[in-house]
């Protein structure tokens, strides 16, 4: 329960309550329900469009269009805080260069350290303040020195048997963040958060807006509080010494790590959408994350360009895209899905403004991949079948439900292939109150065609056809629910794609931990040397692509 | 079936190649083009909004409506500038700048267009000078404005500024509409009316000019 006093904009207010706003309160998506439980808030025209009568009496309210006019008590009808969140496991995690080299005390010459460390070893040493503070500390305590190669380097000196890294996914819904043995390439551990500057917008767009209205500082405190928390509650779980954290990788699309290094967006949001910068920043932890007590250096991943930014490029690392032959297809579907399309030679990138349907806005049941999202639907003898994740009663449908309801429509024609619905069907009742409209159906349509048309374009600028691509992989939150099938037959990707599909998850972090534990950053300059970024807008055929696509086939 | 009215199903069910013969012969008959204009092709555009508004067409449908909407316009185009026909009014539309999104304002000039408007569409990314020279030139009676992005919606301000610095605002009508637009903002910016859709915003101009 929440207390609200008299006067409070309910939107300002919730947004520090985890109750996120897709539409950015502008009352179309019916995602920011609440339910009044004390006192009364007066019913307005947007409450009239999500709620029934027997509802609204209940206390029923959307919470983005109201101001209070006097105390109340309230409750979330959901809060995004039980979201699922795509992480890694310890199955994605192939190798680690990582090597430890031992001088043990008694062993240690009179002769300068640092030469016997290289000669022992035979790498060079990396010399750090850090380090040389740990090699004095533990040779006047008599230790032995475990000397951590990383590449041809020595990076670390400690007396520990364990070092640490951290490999960090900022993405624009979530942040995820794993703890990695560096020398066995062990998964200690994964913390996943919502990302806390959602309270600015549920898009990249609308927090570009908030950050050239007000500055990018509240957006920057936002991030960096959730990654020290996150930091804090892993080291802490395990038992680890801040000093055995070695190294950290950052992972995220150009308008997130900006935000985190507090650097002016103006230009990603407007023409002519670039970023401030293109290579990977080596800093260090100190100069991000002043709460931390970690030192060590902190990589974040290049971008591309203004919408293909670092997760991207990270993504492209779990593929062996700049190494092959063939051609590969890379899909992020999100608000703002990124493909890639290319081989060893030459790449291709763009990206689609999907739109949020797929993560359940401006859908009027739908919600992000929360517990009690409908994530899978089929259609037997007159009836639904809805799954929910994590098997509770449901309360919308995410994205992948979305998916298999339009399917099963389709299939059995109660929507024809221009979306209509059967005549005088105001709505189709899914599951007791949760149904879908005509407006809903056309909001995945546009969505559909925006990822279909931007594909089509892609693949055909590259001058290759379906036929010449390997391997399609799908990256992105709603991976594991996906019925690809549906995803075929609702016409997202081409049916020549069927068979090639490979569904990937957070292929962002996964790309992170790789560039954690191996020496990677020569695929990084190959990848950002031979991409070529196109943009949609100025495609001159994507129009009419877009057009015709919004039907189904 | 009158000719007239076949030349209303060519619009609603966008036959663009068959609407020619039923024009040519509905100006043997006699009817004038205004006739043509208001009974066929209006007509037709008019069960388009009223399906589209229920949900029942969507672009697609609308934009091929549109093509044979556009060939009819153009069969009787000499005959209605002859004859002196009156526009409903004559309305400047276009993106603002920084965006490019214009499928939702072409349908929104289409509908103007396919209820009588005279519509002159100054395509996206469109300046502030554009907008108002064009609306001097064309004498214009409203100034329709588009915008898709959160970032580029705050134009419209800049426009409307513009027009007030000039000591125009008051010679033209501004309506504003796209997807993050909503009424209350174009209040805040001074602008004069707000439609969620292309239908609603044909609606009201007819009744506002
Ligand atoms: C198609 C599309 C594109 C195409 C545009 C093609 C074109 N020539 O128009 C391309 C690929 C080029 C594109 C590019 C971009 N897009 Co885009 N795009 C879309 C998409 C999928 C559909 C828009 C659309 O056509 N809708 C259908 C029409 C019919 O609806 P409508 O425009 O709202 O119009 C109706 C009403 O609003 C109203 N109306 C419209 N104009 C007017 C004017 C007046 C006067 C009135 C009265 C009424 C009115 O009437 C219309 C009909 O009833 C939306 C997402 C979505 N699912 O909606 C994103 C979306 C609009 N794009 C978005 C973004 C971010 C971009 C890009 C910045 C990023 C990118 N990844 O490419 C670029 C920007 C390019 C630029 N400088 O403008 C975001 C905007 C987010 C925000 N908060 O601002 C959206 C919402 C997707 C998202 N969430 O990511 N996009």
């Amino acid at each position: 329960m929440i207390k609200i006093k008299k006067n409070i904009n309910l939107k300002t207010f919730l947004q520090q309550h985890d109750l996120s706003f897709p539409c950015n309160g502008n009352g179309t998506c019916g995602n920011c329900k609440i339910k009044v439980i004390k006192g009364y808030l007066p019913i307005n025209s947007y409450d009239k469009k999500f709620f029934t009568q027997d509802e609204l009496n209940e206390g029923y309210r959307l919470a983005c269009q109201h101001t209070t006019t006097e105390d109340i008590d309230i409750e979330l009808i959901h809060s995004s805080k039980e979201a699922e969140i795509e992480g890694i496991t310890q199955d994605d995690i192939k190798k680690t260069s990582y090597k430890m080299v031992t001088i043990r005390s008694n062993e240690i010459e009179a002769s300068s350290v640092l030469d016997q460390m290289m000669n022992e070893s035979g790498k060079k040493v990396k010399i750090t303040s850090k380090l040389l503070r740990e090699t004095s500390q533990l040779i006047k305590e008599n230790k032995e020195l475990n000397l951590i190669v990383f590449d041809d380097e020595i990076i670390h000196v400690t007396n520990a048997n364990t070092t640490y890294g951290i490999a960090i996914d900022i993405g624009t819904t979530t942040v995820v963040i794993s703890l990695i043995d560096v020398l066995t390439g062990e998964l200690i551990d994964v913390f996943k958060t919502l990302n806390a500057q959602k309270k600015y917008g549920a898009d990249v767009i609308s927090r570009i807006l908030h950050a050239n209205l007000n500055g990018v500082e509240s957006l920057k405190a936002e991030i960096i509080q959730d990654i020290e928390k996150g930091i804090h509650h892993l080291i802490m779980n395990h038992h680890i010494h801040s000093k055995d954290i070695i190294k950290m990788i950052i992972s995220g699309n150009n308008a997130m790590t900006h935000f985190l290094l507090g650097l002016s967006v103006k230009t990603l949001g407007e023409k002519p959408y670039k970023p401030l910068y293109t290579e990977t920043l080596t800093l260090h932890t100190k100069e991000i994350f002043e709460k931390l007590s970690i030192e060590c250096e902190i990589d974040i991943i290049a971008n591309f360009s203004g919408f293909v930014g670092g997760d991207i490029v990270s993504g492209l690392l779990t593929t062996d895209i700049d190494k092959s032959d063939d051609i590969y297809l890379f899909i992020d579907l999100g608000t703002n899905g990124e493909i890639v399309i290319g081989n060893k030679n030459r790449l291709l990138a763009s990206s689609m403004a999907t739109g949020p349907a797929f993560e359940g806005g401006n859908i009027s049941c739908g919600v992000g991949s929360i517990n009690g999202a409908i994530d899978r639907i089929t259609y037997q003898e007159g009836k639904f079948l809805c799954h929910t994740i994590g098997h509770k009663k449901p309360i919308g449908i995410c994205g992948s439900g979305l998916i298999d309801l339009i399917r099963e429509l389709k299939q059995n024609q109660m929507i024809d292939l221009t979306g209509k619905m059967k005549s005088n069907t105001k709505e189709i009742i899914v599951y007791d109150k949760l149904s879908i409209t005509q407006k809903d159906i056309r909001e995945f349509q546009l969505a559909k065609s925006a990822i279909r048309s931007g594909i089509e374009i892609l693949i055909d600028e590259y001058h290759c056809s379906v036929d010449d691509i390997k391997t399609v992989y799908l990256s992105g939150g709603f991976g594991s629910h996906l019925n690809i099938q549906n995803v075929i037959e609702i016409g997202i990707l081409p049916k020549a794609l069927a068979s090639k599909i490979v569904i990937s998850g957070n292929t962002s972090l996964k790309g992170a931990v790789d560039y954690l534990l191996n020496k990677i950053d020569n695929r990084v300059n190959r990848l950002q040397n031979n991409v070529r970024t196109i943009n949609l807008a100025d495609n001159i055929r994507f129009n009419d692509q877009f057009v015709n696509n919004i039907m189904f086939e | 079936m009158s000719i007239l009215e076949t030349i209303k199903e060519c619009v609603i069910n966008g036959k663009m190649k068959e609407i020619q013969e039923p024009i040519t012969k509905a100006k043997e008959e006699g009817y004038s083009a205004k006739d043509i204009l208001n009974e066929g092709l209006i007509a037709g555009m008019e069960v388009i909004g009223k399906e589209w508004e229920k949900g029942e067409v969507f672009v697609p449908e609308v934009l091929i409506a549109a093509r044979a909407l556009n060939k009819g316009l153009d069969l009787i185009e000499d005959d209605l500038v002859a004859s002196g026909v009156e526009y409903k009014g004559t309305v400047v539309i276009g993106t603002v700048k920084g965006d490019l999104h214009d499928i939702g304002k072409n349908l929104v000039a289409l509908m103007l267009k396919g209820a009588g408007f005279k519509v002159i569409d100054i395509g996206v990314d469109c300046k502030a000078e554009t907008f108002i020279e064009t609306a001097l030139k064309e004498e214009a009676d409203v100034i329709a404005m588009s915008s898709l992005l959160t970032t580029t919606m705050m134009y419209m301000q800049t426009v409307i500024d513009e027009l007030k610095e000039k000591g125009l605002r008051d010679k033209f009508k501004v309506i504003c509409g796209g997807a993050p637009v909503t009424d209350e903002f174009v209040k805040k910016v001074g602008g004069d009316f707000y439609t969620s859709d292309a239908v609603k915003a044909v609606d009201l101009l007819k009744q506002v000019l």
